[in-house]
Formats: structure tokens, sequence, C-alpha cells
């Protein structure tokens, strides 16, 4: 089974244009996007679990990362979903710290490398994929 | 159907011509080739400008014998305007510094515009939140975490009132950046002139007001239809008005930002005006009046020269277009005019500093190519919003460029430019082969619903973002001369914070507490059956802006009318 991923805005931040760019990349190296474009972080999580995705990939371009990923990260935790958290966008050095600190698996500011991005992936849902099979033994 | 053809004289004498053949074929053969293989034929390969213009090692007048100095340049002031749309341009008067301003609060977007107005500031741009873009009010949950991120929150006259404290609408032109509808807002800034008592035809400034830039490249939140009657409902009433308002700024900068060539940019932007210039025509406006009331609002990205080229063809087949097809009579309504902002994706958030440069060249390239307003990103642009500091960088950039360099002293400088003449005629072409393409799928909106633009955006986009990825278009700092310092941040960033946000929505609960909520109830209901009647709705959202009505209630008024807006999945 390929790799799947849920790629969201949250809100309605009006920069879409380079999640859409990475969601057309990541099919373009095999990996099943669904791209649920603009949504809140109930919706997020809730299609995550019903869909079985590897990884979230959450879009910020204007700053609300402080406030609603921990909201995503949270109701995961809630709904006991392991499901790795990664955030891209206008993140400066300091917040991409916190947000590291809080759980989040990785961030990518402006100037990342679109294969550094998918590598990332691959390397989040083989590990899912790992501690999921591995509990089943 | 507009189409393009050449009949231009020559510029020079064909005696002229045949000589400097044969002499450049000589240097080829000689100078060049000897020098070529002393170097063991090591040069750059390079092919083409950035939107695809072939390009060569130099230019002589052999590649401009076909552009005609009356016909494709003439003077400054006069058609086809290719070197400026007034006779002395920078002579006379010195562009508009306009700074892109807001953030937070009002009270935040207020000291920020005075700041900038201290130093020398001589328009004033405000940008708005994502929330008050789409329609949604500060308190509304869905818009937690976003209010006053990438602009103001503007929720209704209260936060205007706030914003403009002190400031003398009547003396300083205002751009407001509402993105998609400038409906709203815009009345909020009527009532504002209305409750001070101002004369609206003394208030000048511009609302983005273009609804088709979000279908191209974004995501839009009313139906394309509903769309371009409420921004026309917006000229219209302009145009009985306020004859100093430009109603819309047909916004190529987004188009080009979201990935599209230069070519792109100019050609599906000045298609985009043409939708609306026909639904004013078909609503009975005269086209030498709806003319003063479209300006354009264009992006200065890297390719130098092709920036310039760009400016100057679009303002040649502008004229071309309002002249020939539009039959526009006044010689002031062939005049393409543009507000250019500083390209904000060609930032890095690596060693920022370097943006500065950056942004300073963007800046020369505007100038060198006629604008006649200029927002400069300042250099935290891939970090955050502007700080005091980075704000007065930016100001400061067009002040030393206006006052130091002396570029400003001449008109249209490159005017005879051999390689500037070629790319402006080249530009020319290929814009209007990009309109005849757009005609031939039965104009623009027909072409927006089949969603053309957006994918032929979305293409090139896809495509520099690949170059990017293996090198072949370099970016100093981050893909080249990469460094560990590179990743370094020592600047301070602007947050945000929540406490901004919770005082916001403090101040949206106070408005909801305060005003007459009986007469803004009675005021949607009546702008509702307007709707429902089909009238222009502009003096409705006035009327309901001046009882402090909010900008969600008033979308909320148009999404109950007219629906919402399916994602756009191209």
């Amino acid at each position: 089974m390929t790799f799947k991923v849920l790629l969201a805005k949250i809100g309605v931040d009006i920069h879409d244009v380079g999640i859409r760019m990475i969601a057309r990349y990541l099919r373009d190296n095999g990996i099943e996007v669904i791209f649920l474009g603009y949504a809140l972080p109930d919706t997020i999580v809730r299609t995550a679990i019903d869909e079985d995705v590897d990884v979230i990939g959450i879009s910020s371009m204007q700053g609300m990362h402080h406030v609603r990923v921990p909201e995503v990260l949270e109701l995961l935790k809630k709904n006991q979903a392991n499901i790795p958290v990664i955030v891209g966008g206008i993140i400066p050095p300091n917040e991409a710290e916190e947000l590291l600190k809080l759980g989040v698996k990785a961030v990518f500011p402006p100037g990342s490398s679109l294969s550094q991005i998918l590598e990332t992936i691959k390397k989040l849902a083989q590990e899912r994929r790992k501690s999921i099979l591995q509990a089943n033994v | 159907m507009t189409v393009y053809e050449t009949n231009n004289t020559n510029n020079y004498d064909r005696g002229f011509l045949s000589k400097l053949k044969k002499e450049f074929e000589r240097w080829e053969e000689t100078t060049l080739k000897d020098w070529l293989k002393k170097k063991n034929s090591k040069e750059r390969d390079v092919k083409t400008t950035s939107s695809g213009i072939p390009i060569k090692r130099v230019f002589t007048p052999l590649d401009v014998e076909n552009v005609d100095y009356f016909s494709d340049l003439g003077f400054p002031g006069e058609y086809p305007y290719t070197r400026g749309i007034y006779p002395n341009m920078y002579r006379g008067r010195m562009w508009t510094i306009r700074m892109v301003s807001g953030y937070g609060t009002p009270e935040e977007t207020n000291k920020r515009f005075k700041y900038l107005l201290e130093h020398g500031e001589t328009g004033l741009n405000l940008v708005l939140d994502s929330p008050t873009i789409y329609g949604y009010d500060s308190d509304d949950p869905r818009v937690r975490g976003e209010v006053g991120q990438g602009g103001s929150p503007i929720v209704s006259l209260y936060d205007m009132e706030t914003a403009f404290e002190g400031i003398p609408i009547e003396n300083i032109t205002t751009s407001l950046i509402t993105y998609f509808l400038g409906m709203p807002v815009f009345a909020m800034y009527v009532a504002l002139a209305k409750k001070r008592g101002i004369d609206f035809s003394r208030i000048g400034g511009t609302t983005q007001n273009d609804p088709l830039m979000l279908f191209h490249v974004g995501n839009p939140p009313l139906p394309l239809e509903a769309a371009i009657k409420l921004s026309v409902d917006l000229l219209e009433w302009v145009c009985y008005n306020m004859p100093k308002w430009y109603a819309i700024s047909v916004c190529g900068y987004q188009l080009r930002e979201a990935g599209a060539t230069a070519v792109q940019e100019a050609a599906y932007s000045i298609a985009d005006a043409q939708a609306f210039i026909e639904e004013g025509l078909r609503r009975g406006l005269n086209i030498d009046d709806i003319a003063k009331h479209i300006s354009f609002f264009l992006c200065v990205h890297n390719d130098f020269f092709e920036e310039i080229a760009k400016f100057r063809a679009m303002r040649k087949v502008w004229a071309r277009i309002m002249r020939d097809k539009y039959k526009a009579k006044d010689p002031a309504s062939w005049m393409f005019k543009f507000h250019a902002q500083t390209s904000g994706v060609a930032l890095t958030a690596q060693e920022p500093e370097n943006n500065i440069v950056r942004t300073a060249y963007h800046a020369l390239a505007a100038v060198l190519g006629g604008v006649q307003s200029l927002h400069t990103d300042a250099m935290d642009e891939a970090l955050g919003l502007p700080t005091a500091k980075t704000a007065r960088i930016a100001l400061r950039t067009q002040q030393i460029l206006f006052y130091e360099t002396n570029v400003a002293n001449v008109v249209d400088p490159l005017g005879g430019s051999y390689y500037v003449e070629y790319l402006t005629k080249k530009m020319e072409e290929a814009i209007w082969s990009k309109l005849n393409e757009i005609e031939a799928e039965g104009g623009i909106l027909e072409a927006t619903k089949k969603m053309i633009p957006r994918k032929d955006i979305e293409e090139a986009r896809y495509t520099t973002l690949l170059k990017i990825e293996n090198g072949e278009i370099p970016v100093v700092g981050v893909n080249i001369f990469r460094s560990q310092e590179s990743d370094k941040l020592d600047i301070d960033i602007l947050r945000v914070t929540l406490d901004l946000e919770n005082k916001q929505i403090q101040r949206v609960k106070r408005i909801r507490e305060t005003r007459n909520n009986e007469e803004v109830k009675r005021k949607l209901e009546a702008m509702k059956e307007a709707a429902l009647r089909g009238e222009n709705l502009t003096p409705y959202a006035i009327d309901a802006a001046l009882s402090y009505a909010t900008v969600g209630e008033i979308y909320s008024v148009f999404r109950e009318v007219y629906g919402v807006q399916k994602t756009l999945v191209s």
C-alpha cells in the first residue's frame, strides 16, 4: 500500500499555492495525497483517522500555527491516533523550535527542498507503519 | 477578436542595415570566435528570459529593425504611452510611496500608518487580514489564531475609525487591499468620510475588488457571477459618486506570486480588466467613465529587463485596446496606470538581509518601467510581518532610489536600448497572442469557468519550482552559497500574539453591545431584499456600514443570496 498523506490549510489563510504544489509533487512521486484545502482542526483529525493517513501536513503562511497546530496535536492525542504532523510555511526558527517541542515531527520554512520534504514524509510514514505492524504481532 | 499585426516602417535605412549585418557577421567570425577559442569556449548558454522570450549574447539595431519609433514608442504622455503615461514623469512628481501596512488590531495599524507617514510615506496601503477578506468577523470561532496575522482586521466602521484616527483622508490617497470583493470594507471607508463630513468627491484611493484573481490562483468565497456582479456594483457606484477613486485594481500581482510568468501576469490581468469593463458597459456606463476608475496592481520580479519590458508593453497593449477595441475617446482613458509591489516569493528566509538588495533591484525595475505607486517588501517577508525597523528600511529604499541615484531624472531612460526595445516588442507580441487564445475560448469569463488560466499558471509555477529544486534557477543562500550561517537568524520577528486577537475580539463585542442592533438588522434585511431584486448593493452596504454592521454580517447576506463557491480543484 502506498503512503498516504493528508494536506490541509487551517481556517482561511489566503496563501494556498505552496501546499497545492507540495500535493502535486508528492503525487508525482508516488504518494497518495488527500488535499483537504481549508479545514478546521477537528475535520483534519477526523479525516486523518477515517482515511488512516500516515502523515498530516499543515501549511501556515500567516502565523496561525501557534494556535491551531497545538489543537491538532491535542485532538490526535485525545483520539489516541498515532499520526505524525509536519508543518510548512512562514515559520521563523524560534517558532519552529516551539512546534518541535510540542510534538510536531518536522518544520519546513521557505527554502526547504522538495526532496527533503518527500524523504521526511517517507521516513515518518515508515516509522508509523513499523510501529503498527510490530504492535500487531 | 483583436488580432495583432505588424505594419511598421523601418527605423533604419536599408543601406545601414545591410552594412550592419555584414559587420556583425564579421565580428562573430573574428573577434567573438577568437575570444571564445582563447577561453576554451566556456560561455553560459542562456537562451531565454524567465518567461521564455528568446535572448542571445548581444543585441544590435538588427534586432529592432521592425520597431517603429512613432507607432511603437512615441513620446511620453502620448499614445501608445510605451515610454510613460506622463510627458515628464518623475520630473513632475515622484511616484507614490505606498507601503502595505496593517496587522494585529486597528490600533496597531494606525500606529504603523503614522510611523510610515512620519518617515516620508506619501500614500496609504491598508492590508486586511484573511478573516476580513473572506468575510468573517474576528470573533468567529473558525478564524481563531488568524485575526490580525496577515493584515489588519477591519470588522466594522469602528475599526476603520480607529485605523484612520488622526489621518486626514481627504488629503492622502488610500489603497484598500481587499483581494476579492471591495464592497464591505469600501463601504466602511466611505462611511468614515461621511461621518467626518467630507464630500465623497474629495476622497481618492483604490479598492482591489478583483474577484477573478482568486478564481485563477486561490480560493474564492463566492460564485463567479455573483463576484463579478458585486465587483461591478462598486465600479458603477464609484463612476457616479467618486471621481478620484479607482474602483478596481486588477490583480496581476497575486497571479505572479502564485507562479505566473511575466507574460501570463500581463495577459491575464489585461483580460480580467476587460471582464469588468464589459459588465460596466452592459450597465450603460460610458467607456471613458469606466476607464478612469480601473487601474492595475503588478509584481516586479527578478528578471530585471524583462520586468521593465513588461510594464512598457502593457501600457502599449492597454492603450490600443482602450482606443481601438472599446473606442474610448479621452486620451486619459488610454493610459495604463499601475501600482507595483516588489516580489515576495523572490525573497528568502535564509540570510534575510540579502532581501534588502533584492528589493532594491525590484524597485529600480519598477521605476525604470514607469510605475505610478510602489510598495517595497521588507527583508523579513519570508519570516513574518515587517517590524517598524524593516518597514522603514523598505521605505528608505524608495527614497534613496529617488533622491540619491538620479535614475528618475530622465523619462524612460532605457528607451532605445536595443535589448529593452526588442524585449518590449516580444513581450507585446506574447501578450497579444495570449489575449487571442483567451478570446478563442470565448473570453476571459468562459476561460475562467474552464479553469484555463488556473491550470496555465499552475503549470508555470510547478515548472519553476522544479527548476529551483534542481538548481537551474539559482537562489543565493538557498540553493547556492548556502552556509551554516544561512539558516541562523539574528533579526527580530514580529509576532501577532493571541493577546492582540483577544483585544480585537473585545472590540467586536463592544460594537455589538453599543450599536443599535435593530437598525443593523433592518439595514441588512433591506440589503438582502435589494440583492434579491438584483439592485446595486453598494448604497445598501454603505448604509449598513454607517450603523456599524460587520463584515461578517454583510458577507452573510452575500452567502445567503448567492451561495458559496465550492473549493476549486485543478
